[in-house]
């Protein structure tokens, strides 16, 4: 990503309010359905059950033309760059799958250790699901909400449910923009098809502020989002007003009011 | 007399009374053989107790009450791991065993 996308391809200011509050943003439509197949076929045709090798970390990435090409997709790195701004670090790429038939839960955790100073600096995890997913498949599950809280990789494992979880489920070509601290976990897959999933790590080069694209931003609309927010998350139990805080007090930095 | 085995129920609350709303929760069940998938991530939609109490009134023991928090300056709107967690547990016969 050596230049930057027009700010038309940015996220507005009630989108990057949601990623606030939710931990992140989703899309269907950014990517053409050709290249979702495209990138289904090679996910497919690729070699099944290869490991995280750390001395390869962009595997499928060099070996699919065409996944590379959707993270080239104006529309898609506009969203990246609203996140982690210009010419992230694409820090390491992997082809996650299920396997048909596969009964195991993955258990929940972070994919981070917390940063200096979370949730205001942040690596994003970018997920893009090339094709259908419906909740048999073991799309991923993931507890919104929760990037604000301060835990690190393996804390949560213990708990198994929550009210609010929700799994990444829906048709192909979705991708997911995800706060680094935000806790999932795959899902299992009752289905006969495998199930794929390609996430990137971005790393930010800049100062995580003043990215969006804040034309038309209306203030009184951002502060009712917040306020409708407030309650959003039963999980969250009596610590509503603790995660507003948090909230507002990363919305004002990100606005560059603070 | 049937073998008996623990099962420990975790249930988070809403706010430190007992009988507040489960947010989340989590079953381990020593009763199921070995090599049986426990509980897992995202199985379960709805929780098992609406409350602690409710939980009580059903045969489970409280092990474990959540320490009540402490605000150091500075951290005062800091949030983690989910603060009214309470360990249940009850002993039931081992599933499968015959009872005598």
């Amino acid at each position: 990503m050596a230049t930057e996308t027009p700010m038309s391809h940015r996220l507005d200011a009630l989108q990057m309010a949601r990623f606030v509050v939710d931990g992140f943003v989703e899309f269907g439509n950014l990517v053409p359905d050709a290249l979702n197949a495209q990138v289904h076929r090679d996910a497919l045709a690729y070699p099944k059950n290869l490991g995280y090798n750390p001395n390869k970390p962009r595997e499928f990435w060099d070996f699919s033309d065409a996944v590379r090409e959707v993270f080239e997709l104006p529309a898609v790195q506009g969203v990246v760059e609203s996140l982690v701004g210009p010419d992230a670090v694409h820090d390491h790429s992997f082809l996650h799958t299920v396997a048909p038939g596969r009964r195991e839960a993955q258990r929940w955790h972070v994919d981070s250790s917390l940063a200096v100073d979370h949730p205001r600096q942040f690596d994003i995890l970018v997920c893009y699901f090339p094709h259908d997913s419906p909740p048999e498949m073991g799309p991923t599950l993931v507890l919104p909400g929760s990037h604000v809280r301060r835990v690190s990789y393996h804390d949560v494992t213990r708990y198994k449910n929550f009210l609010g979880q929700r799994q990444l489920s829906g048709p192909g070509g979705r991708i997911a923009f995800i706060h680094e601290s935000l806790w999932h976990c795959a899902q299992p897959n009752k289905t006969d098809d495998w199930r794929f999933m390609f996430k990137i790590r971005y790393l930010p080069r800049v100062e995580q502020r003043g990215l969006f694209n804040p034309d038309g931003m209306d203030e009184a609309e951002i502060e009712a989002f917040y306020n409708d927010s407030n309650r959003k998350y039963a999980w969250a139990g009596d610590q509503f007003v603790a995660m507003g805080q948090a909230w507002r007090s990363w919305w004002r930095y990100l606005a560059g009011a603070a | 007399m049937s073998e008996t085995r623990q099962q420990i129920l975790i249930l988070h609350l809403a706010e430190p009374d007992l009988g507040a709303h489960t947010v989340a929760w989590a079953l381990y069940d020593g009763s199921r053989p070995a090599g049986d998938r426990q509980m897992q991530a995202g199985d379960q939609p709805e929780p098992p107790y609406a409350s602690v109490v409710d939980a009580m009134h059903d045969g489970w023991r409280v092990l474990q009450l959540p320490q009540l928090p402490t605000y150091p300056r500075g951290a005062e709107h800091e949030t983690g791991p989910l603060p009214w967690e309470y360990v249940l547990e009850r002993c039931v016969p081992m599933e499968g065993a015959n009872g005598d």
